[in-house]
């Protein structure tokens, strides 16, 4: 904790007070960063993926010409970071241990009498909110910067000795900073304006009428500030009301942030009114109200379904399957996007054509959903196509979901997938654009400068292990895109490339999650046509099931014993129709096919 | 002392940056400059062009560059890139109109000073009289669109104003800034999606009208004004899209139906016409000529999509408008026939002049900006031969245009940079109907800029003078959901 200005007694920590303390903040800091850089690490790769943040000089002033350019300017370049999350996890507890230490400070500036202890309980209140608030991944790492230099630059002028000012100066000044922290912060003024007022407002010396002009003044030269602007920005006023930049959703209005505002604004006030009647009870009952809150409001804050979803995505970006896999054996996979996902790294890891049905199927949306306005799902649908090696439909999954990104940024992911795609597509030119733009980039500099050698080495896309062999996986005939019908793309994919074994394994599912076990027969003939040694669990539990559906003897070429025998014990179970014997077949492509689940 | 010793080491630090050529290498060869104006003709006031060299393998670290004109004046850019200074860049352009300029330009690559062949510049003795350009920005995609807007270009410098900006009204779709012969005071737009509507702006009075009309089955879609300015023509496209599976080609936009339609802004009514409501036809952009006399069009047979949509093929046609009654011909001529060629026409544009209609074509389809193979075309209206317009054309796809007041100049959107981003491209017209090579519009700094645009320009329009446009009272308008509905005639 920072030196304090020590009046009285009351602030003087004593020993064991201070080990407390320093062991308070040395907990703090840790569990901040294990937060980030271990179980919501993902939290920290989908707010990347979001921006694309460029050095180059037009990209700084295009953001500094609007009111709180300059927070998102810092913020995005913050935010890049979280590229890799032990850096990310560092720049996360950074921020909030900077929040903590001047709300602390501000604190300290309002109520420097109180106890020491009682100030770092109090500026914990604010911290607290802020940490639940970032549950909220539309929270963009801009607000809390904006909050910071807020309360920095609200601190700089309180602490400056301005009884020396004159009225008129002291009026000037505060007009001043405001349109300073209108143009840094943009909606986080109010905290300045508020927190100035306030201090004003605790003096003996001031009087009440001077109290209230300048606290009527600044807030209408706040106004006057929102006002003037909105003539030079392209967008409604109410996105100014609600902070530009510092959500991804720009329409939206996010209470919490009010919150965190207010709490940032009234705790010093809070600590003036303790001040004045100190008790030693203050600082123990604060921090056992805030770990009571932490416990009842975190699991509100961070929703385990949105952080699944999360967490699915980011593994998908890493292309960590078995970390897919691992996931949806710990929770059963049933969103639309886990499902697909899930079926993916199936794929990928040569075990979809034994376990698909080891986990709830929501039909053949969940091989290839459908697309979707919105970035996660268009990315993670992109990923598939481009596993596949459609390309030209993974290269407008990943544009939609560029476009899709509702605060009208552009994407790092999706650009260096789009420059693959062109890679891979022969589009050099486009490719190049894309790699010039990730050289301003600070993490994507080294990739995109590698990748712009490959291109123009001969042959270099061609050898490349990915880009090669995904350009040889593309289909050569060209016709429109049907969702309905997409398992006849997956028949050429297969067929140009019999090595494809991820459109071998959906081909083969595709029917079945259709319960059209007709064309899985065809589709098998087409399979084992090129590769007769083909004879996955699936494919023997489906000619299991139809041999028996048929009233036909179970071919022992195909079906091993102990298939035909898990399929007998389902069957026994099924016309028993007793949920109980039924339960554990919920998972086999037995009960898919004759249930409509 | 210690100034001089000062003095001295800003001396040799500044010698060592090298900023000015010494030791100079010649080289056989053109600068490998972007944007590439070597050669290229340009109005006279026309923005800086300032310029890149380019070098694959090593870092341009400097460029020096000297324009001279033929009366011997001369302007000097050293930097990064070359940044000309636009006040004495618009006094050499003036002062050499109807000459050439001739560049030198050096640049220091691994430390080392090279001097490329000079080049020429041509100041045209044609003037171009517009303030600037109106263009759409937006980024080429599919079904989505983010941030876009429709924006306004001062010719003379660099600075670009926002006419309306989808960020005001939560993402709609703006489209099709269409103005009377780039008059800024007749104009119509689209808002396309929840509060849709076609703006008709006549001397600043703005008429909000109904996005679709039942009557028509369909919107107003892609606008030309009729010279008097009381009329405009829309075609009424039912558009669908589809997603190539392979090759080199993204999307396809196709129509499942669409007719011609003129709107009479005095009556607030709708002229249809048989002959531009065919049921097994689809008529589609249409024009007037400069005279008022005739309407052009385009127009296939309807095909079944999305399955036989490379069948889609149009024919430029004609057909005679009476401006004083509103009544159309009885007869549609073919000006063009494309389909015998197993060509497909899209966009005519009469020069104001009379002389040409400049139409894009490519394989099949209208919407030729996702067509690789498009290319310009010029139809000389006296003889009615048309022509590949080559000296023009690129390989990438050459698209949507508009003419200059004068008829000298030319606007056109071209992917021929990277393949997908539609840029602008400015050429002009001889006495003989032959383009000079194109110029891609100039930015303050191009290399950055086109690097970093992840949007397209599309339909590019002069402006004679600043658009005056009040966006804040249009989107209070296009909130409010107030719409005129056009009545049918």
């Amino acid at each position: 904790m920072p030196k304090e200005k020590q009046n009285g007694d009351a602030s003087k920590p004593s020993l064991s007070l201070k080990y407390i303390l320093t062991f308070l903040s040395l907990a703090i800091t840790v569990l901040v960063y294990y937060f980030w850089a271990f179980p919501y690490r993902a939290a920290l790769s989908y707010r990347e993926q979001f921006q694309l943040f460029l050095t180059t000089g037009s990209y700084f002033t295009d953001l500094a010409s609007r009111p709180g350019g300059i927070a998102i300017y810092i913020g995005e370049f913050l935010t890049q970071f979280f590229n890799n999350f032990w850096i990310g996890a560092a720049v996360m507890t950074g921020l909030m241990l900077l929040f903590i230490w001047f709300c602390y400070l501000l604190i300290n500036k309002f109520a420097p009498v109180l106890p020491r202890f009682s100030k770092f309980t109090l500026s914990l209140i604010p911290f607290i909110s802020v940490w639940l608030l970032y549950g909220n991944p539309d929270v963009t790492l801009c607000f809390l910067t904006a909050l910071l230099i807020a309360i920095t630059v609200a601190y700089v002028s309180l602490s400056s000795n301005s009884d020396k000012l004159t009225v008129a100066e002291r009026y000037l000044k505060m007009a001043a900073l405001t349109t300073l922290v209108y143009w840094l912060t943009g909606h986080a003024t109010i905290v300045f304006t508020l927190l100035i007022i306030g201090y004003l407002c605790k003096s003996h010396n001031i009087s009440i009428v001077h109290k209230f002009f300048f606290a009527l003044l600044s807030l209408v030269w706040l106004a006057a500030n929102i006002c003037i602007w909105s003539y030079t920005l392209p967008y409604p006023l109410s996105y100014q009301l609600i902070g530009i930049g510092y959500l991804m959703t720009p329409d939206t209005l996010c209470v919490v942030i009010i919150v965190v505002e207010l709490l940032t604004v009234f705790i010093p006030y809070i600590a003036t009114l303790l001040s004045q009647r100190p008790l030693k009870a203050v600082a123990p009952t604060l921090l056992v109200i805030e770990l009571i809150a932490i416990v009842i409001l975190f699991p509100k804050a961070y929703d385990k379904t949105t952080y699944r979803l999360i967490d699915y995505d980011y593994l998908v970006r890493a292309n960590n399957w078995n970390g897919i896999i691992k996931a949806s054996d710990k929770h059963t996979p049933d969103l639309p996007l886990t499902v697909s996902t899930t079926n993916l790294a199936l794929g990928m890891t040569d075990q979809l054509d034994s376990r698909t049905f080891d986990y709830y199927q929501n039909g053949v949306e969940g091989l290839l959903p459908p697309f979707a306005k919105e970035p996660l799902s268009s990315w993670t649908t992109g990923e598939i196509f481009f596993q596949l090696g459609m390309i030209n439909s993974a290269q407008r999954f990943y544009f939609e979901g560029m476009e899709a990104i509702p605060n009208y940024n552009k994407s790092s992911r999706a650009i260096k997938r789009m420059a693959e795609t062109a890679m891979i597509r022969g589009e050099y030119a486009l490719a190049e654009k894309y790699l010039h733009l990730l050289e301003n980039t600070l993490f994507y500099k080294k990739w995109a400068q590698r990748n712009l050698e490959l291109i123009k080495t001969a042959n270099g896309v061609e050898s490349h292990p990915l880009y090669g062999s995904l350009r040889n996986r593309m289909v050569d005939e060209d016709y429109l895109f049907s969702e309905g019908e997409l398992d006849k793309t997956l028949g050429q994919l297969f067929l140009k490339d019999p090595g494809n074994n991820l459109a071998k394994q959906y081909l083969i599912v595709y029917p079945l999650l259709q319960r059209n076990l007709n064309k899985f027969g065809q589709y098998m003939g087409v399979v084992t046509e090129s590769l007769p040694q083909y004879n996955p669990l699936l494919a023997q539990q489906a000619v299991a099931f139809i041999s028996m559906k048929n009233g036909q003897p179970v071919p022992t070429n195909i079906v091993p014993p102990m298939v035909e025998q898990s399929l007998r014990s389902f069957a026994q179970a099924w016309t028993s129709k007793n949920p109980e014997l039924i339960a554990p077949h919920r998972r086999t492509l037995y009960y898919y096919l004759l249930s409509n689940e | 002392m210690k100034y001089k010793i000062l003095t001295l080491l800003i001396t040799i630090f500044l010698l060592g940056c090298g900023s000015t050529p010494t030791d100079v290498k010649k080289v056989a060869s053109l600068p490998p400059i972007f944007p590439d104006y070597i050669d290229v003709t340009i109005p006279a006031g026309i923005a800086p062009l300032n310029f890149a060299v380019v070098s694959d393998k090593e870092e341009v670290q400097r460029i020096d560059v000297t324009i001279k004109g033929a009366n011997g004046d001369e302007l000097h850019a050293n930097g990064k890139y070359a940044d000309f200074n636009i006040d004495k860049w618009h006094k050499l352009t003036e002062e050499n109109r109807g000459r050439q300029l001739t560049v030198s330009v050096c640049a220091k690559i691994a430390g080392e000073w090279k001097q490329y062949d000079d080049f020429t510049i041509n100041v045209s003795p044609y003037p171009l009289d517009e303030w600037g350009l109106t263009y759409r920005r937006i980024a080429p995609g599919y079904e989505v669109y983010s941030k876009m807007g429709i924006y306004q270009r001062d010719l003379g410098n660099f600075n670009e104003f926002s006419i309306i900006e989808n960020t005001m009204t939560d993402g709609q779709c703006y489209n099709c800034h269409t103005a009377n012969r780039t008059n800024p005071n007749d104009f119509v737009f689209h808002v396309r999606g929840q509060h849709g509507a076609t703006l008709v702006s006549k001397n600043g009075e703005c008429t909000w009208l109904k996005a679709a009309n039942d009557t028509l089955g369909g919107s107003m879609v892609y606008p030309y004004w009729h010279p008097s300015g009381r009329y405009c023509a829309f075609s009424t496209n039912q558009t669908r899209q589809g997603f190539h599976i392979s090759g080199p080609k993204r999307l396809e936009v196709f129509d499942l139906s669409s007719d011609v339609l003129v709107y009479d802004t005095e009556k607030n009514e709708i002229l249809l016409d048989s002959l531009l409501n065919k049921k097994a036809w689809s008529e589609n952009t249409p024009s007037f000529s400069p005279d008022g006399k005739w309407l052009y069009f385009t127009t296939c047979y309807q095909q079944e999509y999305p399955l036989k949509h490379k069948e889609e093929r149009y024919n430029l046609c004609r057909i005679a408008f009476d401006e004083t009654t509103g009544h159309f011909g009885s007869q549609v001529d073919t000006l063009f026939n494309a389909v015998d060629l197993d060509k497909s026409v899209t966009w005519p544009r009469p020069s104001y002049d009379g002389k040409y209609i400049l139409f894009t074509l490519s394989d099949y389809g209208y919407f030729s900006i996702w067509h690789k193979e498009s290319d310009q075309w010029l139809l000389n209206t006296a003889t009615g031969e048309a022509r590949p317009a080559e000296e023009i054309n690129s390989n990438d796809a050459d698209s949507f245009h508009n003419w200059s007041d004068n008829s000298r100049w030319v606007v056109f959107t071209s992917r021929r940079n990277d393949g997908l981003y539609s840029n602008l491209y400015l050429t002009c017209i001889d006495d003989n109907g032959h383009f000079s090579k194109p110029f891609l519009l100039p930015q303050a700094n191009p290399e950055e800029y086109y690097t970093q645009s992840l949007y397209s320009f599309n339909t590019p329009d002069f402006t004679k003078t600043k658009v005056d446009f009040n966006s804040r009272a249009a989107v209070e308008a296009i909130l409010s959901d107030e719409r005129i509905p056009a009545q049918v005639r």
